[in-house]
């Protein structure tokens, strides 16, 4: 691992700690031998208060690639997340995390997960990644708030 | 000989291999009958730097600029300057009028205070900036820099220091780092360059062979796949395909011939299990994810992953291509076609073969000459041509043309076995040898010429034939 990589994720960690979003968690993945694997973390997202998705807290994993800042993290929810932006295998589709869009070296955990609970409620339709939350979202707006319901209620947060 | 359009003059492909077609003199203009010049990287930077320089002047920006501008263009004047009146070029790189005026100071490197770098979190005196003045440690910004250059994204290489920042770092920024990042990013600029004007210059495939060809403007409007060129280097290409050259069929049916034939299955096995070339600029392309609206990185193409076709065309539908049909009839027939390949691809291997075996008769002792610079080159032409003529009959369907080339092949065939067999013989006749030569290059052009000229019917189940 190159140690920039290492280096600021270690401190991102200790940002985290020191002060995160309410609601939020985030935290590196134990390895096989119990030590820490700082390239992949664990985030919980909640749904924004006041939207449909409220109530729900979304488990989403975080992997860090080798060129990490100057690649953005590859982050995935589970698979078959329903979701117009999240791809089939779960990997979210945000220009923000696109390295020739909005991706810049500076963005830290906190600005990411905020920006993929904002993505949530605000669907990007020029840039549709499955089909059914897609064709829902365009043309069936009663189906598409019944499948949210059932997935805010499949991650309620007890 | 090649910038006239007459049929006749088009095949004398013969003459590159006399001594005296004199290739190896790179910017010899003056003469009608050069189609292309062999140059170097330098030449190409040179006019990199002309075009830079007019689009600058055009706009009245600063040169660094006009760089970024025209690859996010893929170095399309026109197109640039229509969209820079109508203000929608810098949108495209992600800036505004505002940031173009910022962004004519260059970056410096900046001493201060310690403090801490928003990227690698380290403590750090010596910084960089870009004219924006947002600063990150000097460590980071060459790394990150360093780390564009070898991905070959020259277009977001933005500030470090801010994370909502626009600020593009440009050749400017690059120079004020290092020697070392400067000349990385003209090497990559002049890539680019390059690459987008695929259509006038082809780098020399030849291994470790930097020449490139620069065409010359009246080859560079013809189709290209009738023509063979010899690199400096000796390395001999088809100008369309930039593969081994195959005349007398063109570049479409040569690759699919290679691929079922084997030989790029081979070498390219990885590649073609999970790549498909983009239809337009041939960069090979690996989707690991999404759906089939696809853009290339290279030339900013946008096309469907099932059908390959334009991607305008599909009207927003991500997941189901309407063009996409699999073909129903490839099974139906395919053991005919599988025997017809076979026949066909004994003839092709071991005519290469041959072409390549009878070049080798020249370590033999020799009498004359004159018959081992013309006759040898000749047998070893002709053995390529019958080779690839194979291939033509392999696809084509029976017809009166496809008899006359049959005749013609077998004719051919049977005068290089005696040209191959007096060459192999102790004590030479150089006279039939030289006369069997000449004969052989006059069959062998009226061949190429008929094979080109012909409004050949593709035979289906060859076009469509996979091997299982």
């Amino acid at each position: 691992m190159s140690s920039l990589c290492l280096s600021r994720l270690q401190q991102e960690r200790k940002n985290w700690r020191k002060d995160h979003p309410f609601g939020f968690s985030a935290k590196p993945v134990k390895d096989e031998k119990g030590g820490l694997n700082l390239q992949v973390w664990q985030a919980r997202i909640p749904g924004k208060k006041g939207t449909q998705w409220e109530g729900g807290v979304y488990p989403v994993v975080l992997e860090f690639p080798q060129e990490y800042p100057t690649r953005p993290p590859k982050c995935k929810f589970d698979q078959g997340f329903y979701h117009p932006n999240v791809y089939p295998s779960g990997t979210v589709c945000l220009s923000l995390l696109n390295e020739s869009q909005d991706w810049r070296p500076a963005i830290t955990v906190r600005q990411i997960v905020l920006g993929i609970q904002a993505l949530l409620d605000e669907p990007n339709i020029h840039s549709p990644a499955q089909t059914t939350a897609y064709n829902h979202y365009k043309s069936h707006p009663d189906a598409y708030k019944r499948m949210v319901a059932e997935q805010v209620k499949k991650y309620a947060d007890y | 000989m090649m910038s006239d359009t007459t049929s006749e003059d088009h095949y004398e492909f013969s003459d590159q291999f006399d001594d005296d077609f004199d290739l190896q003199d790179p910017g010899n203009f003056d003469s009608d009958n050069n189609y292309f010049n062999i140059v170097n990287m330098e030449h190409v930077k040179a006019s990199e730097r002309r075009t830079v320089a007019e689009i600058a002047d055009l706009f009245s920006i600063m040169v660094p600029m006009s760089t970024i501008l025209l690859m996010a263009y893929f170095w399309n004047r026109e197109k640039l300057s229509e969209e820079y009146i109508e203000g929608r070029a810098l949108a495209k790189v992600g800036l505004t009028d505002a940031d173009l005026e910022v962004q004519r100071k260059s970056g410096q490197k900046v001493q201060c205070s310690p403090r801490t770098c928003p990227i690698c979190c380290d403590t750090y005196t010596r910084g960089f900036q870009l004219a924006c003045k947002h600063t990150a440690c000097i460590k980071c910004y060459e790394r990150y820099l360093g780390e564009k250059l070898s991905s070959g994204d020259l277009l977001s290489t933005r500030c470090l220091g801010q994370h909502d920042c626009r600020l593009v770092a440009t050749l400017d920024d690059f120079r004020e780092l290092s020697k070392d990042l400067e000349s990385g990013y003209l090497e990559k600029t002049a890539a680019s360059y390059l690459q987008s004007h695929s259509s006038s210059f082809k780098a020399c495939p030849g291994p470790g062979c930097t020449s490139i060809i620069e065409l010359t403007s009246s080859l560079a409007m013809l189709d290209l796949d009738q023509y063979m060129v010899e690199c400096s280097c000796g390395k001999r290409f088809c100008l369309g395909c930039k593969n081994d050259w195959h005349l007398p069929i063109k570049c479409d049916l040569a690759s699919r011939w290679m691929n079922i034939n084997g030989e790029r299955m081979k070498n390219n096995l990885w590649l073609d299990k999970n790549t498909k070339p983009c239809p337009k600029c041939e960069a090979r392309i690996e989707r690991t994810e999404g759906c089939n609206h696809m853009k290339c990185r290279t030339c900013h193409f946008e096309y469907c992953w099932m059908c390959m076709q334009e991607w305008s065309a599909h009207n927003g539908m991500f997941f189901k291509c309407v063009h996409f049909q699999p073909s129903a009839e490839a099974k139906h027939s395919g053991r005919a076609t599988s025997a017809r390949l076979k026949h066909y691809s004994i003839r092709f291997d071991s005519n290469i073969i041959d072409s390549r075996r009878d070049v080798n008769v020249r370590d033999l002792t020799f009498s004359s000459q004159q018959v081992l610079n013309k006759a040898v080159p000749t047998l070893s032409y002709t053995r390529r041509i019958l080779a690839w003529t194979y291939v033509l009959l392999f696809y084509v369907t029976g017809s009166n043309q496809k008899t006359i080339l049959e005749t013609s092949v077998s004719d051919i065939e049977s005068h290089a076995e005696t040209l191959a067999e007096l060459l192999a013989g102790d004590e030479q006749a150089a006279a039939p040898c030289l006369e069997l030569s000449g004969y052989l290059e006059t069959r062998v052009e009226n061949l190429i010429t008929h094979a080109l000229e012909t409004n050949w019917k593709l035979d289906r189940n060859s076009l469509t034939y996979t091997p299982s």
